[in-house]
């Protein structure tokens, strides 16, 4: 061989790539350093900036609202670019973003919300209250008692209100005509609520199995009880957050109304009714029109509005408790807040409020989406028919004692727990309605406890 | 005559052997480092840190709290559903493991033969356990069903009614015994390896004094197999003691925690309920539960295992 020839021996190429991979490693993982100062190159008269914002909700009219929202924003500030995602697995994914420092702009509930207020998570907005245009004046929000951190912190407006939720009861035109049953009155009662549900559950095909039912709701969620529990003058958790007094006779006058719905005047279908029947495709009985009326929230309007077409659908308010004569309301309250830690302080805010400002308002009352919470959208954009009896909405918001979801650390674990778990027990024919109260007020307790 | 150009060797004395030695040590680092930063930042790191965060209190918004062992103290004296966890874990691996063990090597016994067509049958019964995790739930769920479901209707057609399988807490677990087995698959490609390693000539030995097919598969293809049996049983009940897919998605720990597995009782306390260092504690109890299990295996396996060339103890 030529001396003056270099042969290239497998060892040298396997040292060659070795270096060349490390080195792609340790490139790969490098973290960009900014350019220093007076390099020379020109900066642009405007930066182009990249906001992103999650929404957990996916479905058209959200999308709308977002893809709306974004269009705007991007019209009034050139140069900025907003990605909007939906992430229906950002409850589970935020925390990496806290842990990562890249939360953005994003849409939240109230279970973790004011815990991470508290942590100072969230981006001041009130020195951008003042320039916006149209003004924004937080007088026209009605931010309901209880949910005020989720708003302000240590005298700092740290979110933009967006929508009031409520429950609602959904009911079907159609087999109340029927049945011949008249639209019940305002002011009806438990018993009355019992009476109708059971003229409206029957054989419809003469084969000797119930196939239409009066009633059902979902026994998931805290919400679902409290609309009951509160009406009966009950509570699911203590002013002080250390007991779930569930076993008191008003709040285990409530379950127990609840539970003899379903297994005593067997108007609710019991959990394998409503398997088989959406193992056939019927995902929402209501919609399918197997059950006359429905427990559902107030953000179902927009939705029904659309999808509802084989029946004429109303609401009705909430029937009154034979013990208090009243009926209860709660809210839960969502908001928009961007990260304390944001590259663009001034826009991340401005997109926070544009999210929640007045226009933003009053698309979402003309939709229906939700229940808007600037007072002028509830009044003029919300308030219009379908269905029929819109008015029921904010006649719900205008009675005393309309009150948010209790909201204090760890309510995730305990509503899971308490209705979820050990409540729905007894609902699914897995415990009796006494035990199933007795657990859940001592799991209940026990996770309170170590808050 | 040529010879060929042989490589330089150092001799140069002891400096230079030492620096030979060195950098040969350098480059065997250098070779293996992108697999060694990988495994330090995404495993051992992690594994560190979740043994330190199992003593402290953190939900990822508050700093870290130190708490000591009161998470292992309320593991086992405040946490009811802990304990269910680990109980229904418990009673799926003690039926799970011997069933799809024994289901595979049966099937894997019947496949092992030299039949026109036979690699069709092997792959059919091998394509359930590389189906995705989640549509085999979702499928499974269907199955089922209480009214409408393909397992009610086929018992059905010989009277018997078949229970609330995903609904009944007596029979949700039943239910996914049953359903974790369709994955044998995998366990049975191994059977099937294991089975074609055996030595004709045993078999034809065996023959010769009389054995019935019961009688060489109870002395020799068992012991022959039990290898095989021996790893596939260690790593099945490490599986099942890490169930997770199948349960958050067909029944999410019920009906009434009757199907609450302690990975997801873990996976529920560190991501819905932000208990990070709860589960974590969780996590490494799972890790010296199974480690325990396994050295014992491990001590047993000299009574049973038999290796080639070995007697038997």
């Amino acid at each position: 061989m030529d001396s003056t020839t270099k042969k290239i021996t497998r060892r040298t190429f396997l040292r060659t790539s070795a270096f060349a991979g490390t080195a792609g490693v340790l490139a790969a993982c490098a973290v960009p350093v900014a350019a220093p100062a007076g390099d020379g190159a020109a900066a642009p008269a405007m930066e182009d900036v990249t906001l992103r914002m999650v929404t957990h909700y996916g479905s058209p009219v959200r999308r709308e609202f977002t893809s709306r929202v974004k269009d705007i924003f991007e019209a009034t500030h050139p140069g900025v670019t907003v990605e909007v995602e939906v992430a229906p697995d950002i409850d589970v994914r935020w925390q990496t973003e806290v842990a990562a420092k890249t939360l953005p702009v994003m849409l939240w509930d109230a279970n973790l919300f004011c815990e991470m207020a508290a942590q100072g998570v969230f981006l001041p907005l009130d020195d951008r209250l003042p320039m916006q245009q149209p003004p924004v004046d937080m007088d026209d929000y009605n931010v309901p008692t209880g949910a005020e951190c989720m708003v302000w912190h240590e005298g700092q407006q740290i979110a933009m209100p967006w929508i009031n939720g409520a429950p609602l009861l959904y009911y079907n035109v159609d087999m109340f005509e029927e049945a011949g049953i008249e639209r019940p009155s305002d002011d009806w009662t438990w018993d009355d609520f019992v009476d109708v549900t059971k003229e409206l559950t029957r054989d419809t095909d003469g084969d000797g199995e119930i196939d239409q039912w009066g009633y059902m709701q979902s026994t998931r969620w805290d919400e679902h009880f409290a609309q009951w529990i509160f009406a009966n003058g009950g509570e699911i958790v203590t002013e002080d957050r250390l007991h779930t007094p569930l076993d008191t006779p008003e709040a285990a006058g409530a379950i127990e109304f609840l539970y003899d719905l379903r297994f005593t005047h067997k108007v609710w279908p019991l959990a394998e009714q409503m398997e088989a029947l959406q193992a056939l495709g019927i995902g929402s009985l209501f919609n399918g029109g197997r059950v006359a009326m429905t427990y559902g929230g107030t953000g179902g309007i927009g939705g029904f509005n659309r999808s509802v077409t084989d029946f004429t659908y109303d609401i009705l308010h909430f029937p009154k408790s034979p013990a208090t004569g009243e009926r209860a309301l709660w809210t839960f309250m969502q908001n928009f807040a961007g990260p304390i830690w944001s590259e663009h302080p001034d826009l991340d805010a401005d997109l926070a409020i544009a999210l929640g400002g007045p226009s933003s308002q009053r698309w979402a009352g003309r939709t229906k989406i939700q229940v808007p919470i600037y007072t002028p959208a509830v009044e003029e954009d919300y308030a219009t028919k379908p269905p029929e009896n819109i008015r029921v909405v904010p006649e719900m918001f205008a009675e005393p004692g309309v009150q948010h979801l209790p909201i204090f650390n760890g309510k995730t674990e305990w509503l899971q727990t308490v209705f979820g778990g050990e409540l729905t027990k007894a609902f699914i024919g897995e415990a009796s309605l006494a035990d199933a109260i007795t657990s859940a007020v001592a799991e209940g307790d026990r996770i309170l406890a170590r808050q | 005559m040529t010879s060929q150009p042989q490589p330089a060797v150092h001799h140069a004395g002891k400096a230079s052997f030492f620096g030979w030695w060195r950098w040969r040590r350098i480059e065997g680092y250098l070779f293996i480092a992108p697999w060694l930063i990988g495994f330090v930042a995404f495993v051992l790191g992690p594994f560190l840190a979740s043994f330190f965060l199992s003593f402290a209190d953190w939900n990822l918004v508050r700093p870290p709290t130190w708490v000591g062992l009161e998470h292992y103290r309320t593991m086992f004296t405040n946490d009811p559903k802990y304990i269910k966890s680990f109980v229904n874990t418990v009673y799926f691996t003690v039926f799970h493991v011997p069933l799809i063990l024994v289901v595979a090597l049966f099937i894997a016994l019947l496949l092992n033969r030299q039949l026109p067509g036979i690699g069709v049958f092997r792959t059919l019964f091998y394509l359930p356990s590389v189906t995705a995790g989640v549509a085999t739930a979702i499928l499974w769920r269907f199955i089922f069903n209480y009214h409408y479901g393909l397992l009610n209707q086929a018992i059905g057609l010989v009277g018997i009614e078949g229970p609330n399988w995903l609904g009944s807490t007596k029979w949700a677990m039943p239910a996914f015994i049953i359903m974790s087995t369709w994955g044998f698959g995998s366990l049975m490609v191994l059977y099937l390896a294991g089975l074609q390693g055996v030595p004709r000539e045993l078999y034809e030995a065996a023959e010769i004094d009389g054995a019935t097919a019961w009688d060489k598969l109870l002395n020799v293809t068992i012991p022959m197999m039990s290898p095989v049996i021996f790893f596939t049983m260690i790593m099945t009940i490490i599986g099942s003691f890490q169930i997770f897919t199948a349960a958050f998605v067909m029944t999410e720990g019920g009906p009434a925690d009757a199907t609450l597995f302690y990975i997801l009782y873990l996976y529920r306390s560190a991501f819905q309920w932000l208990r990070i260092g709860y589960a974590s504690a969780m996590a490494w109890i799972l890790f010296l539960v199974i480690l325990a299990l396994t050295l014992i295996q491990l001590k047993l396996s000299r009574r049973w295992v038999f290796y080639a060339g070995e007697e038997l103890a």
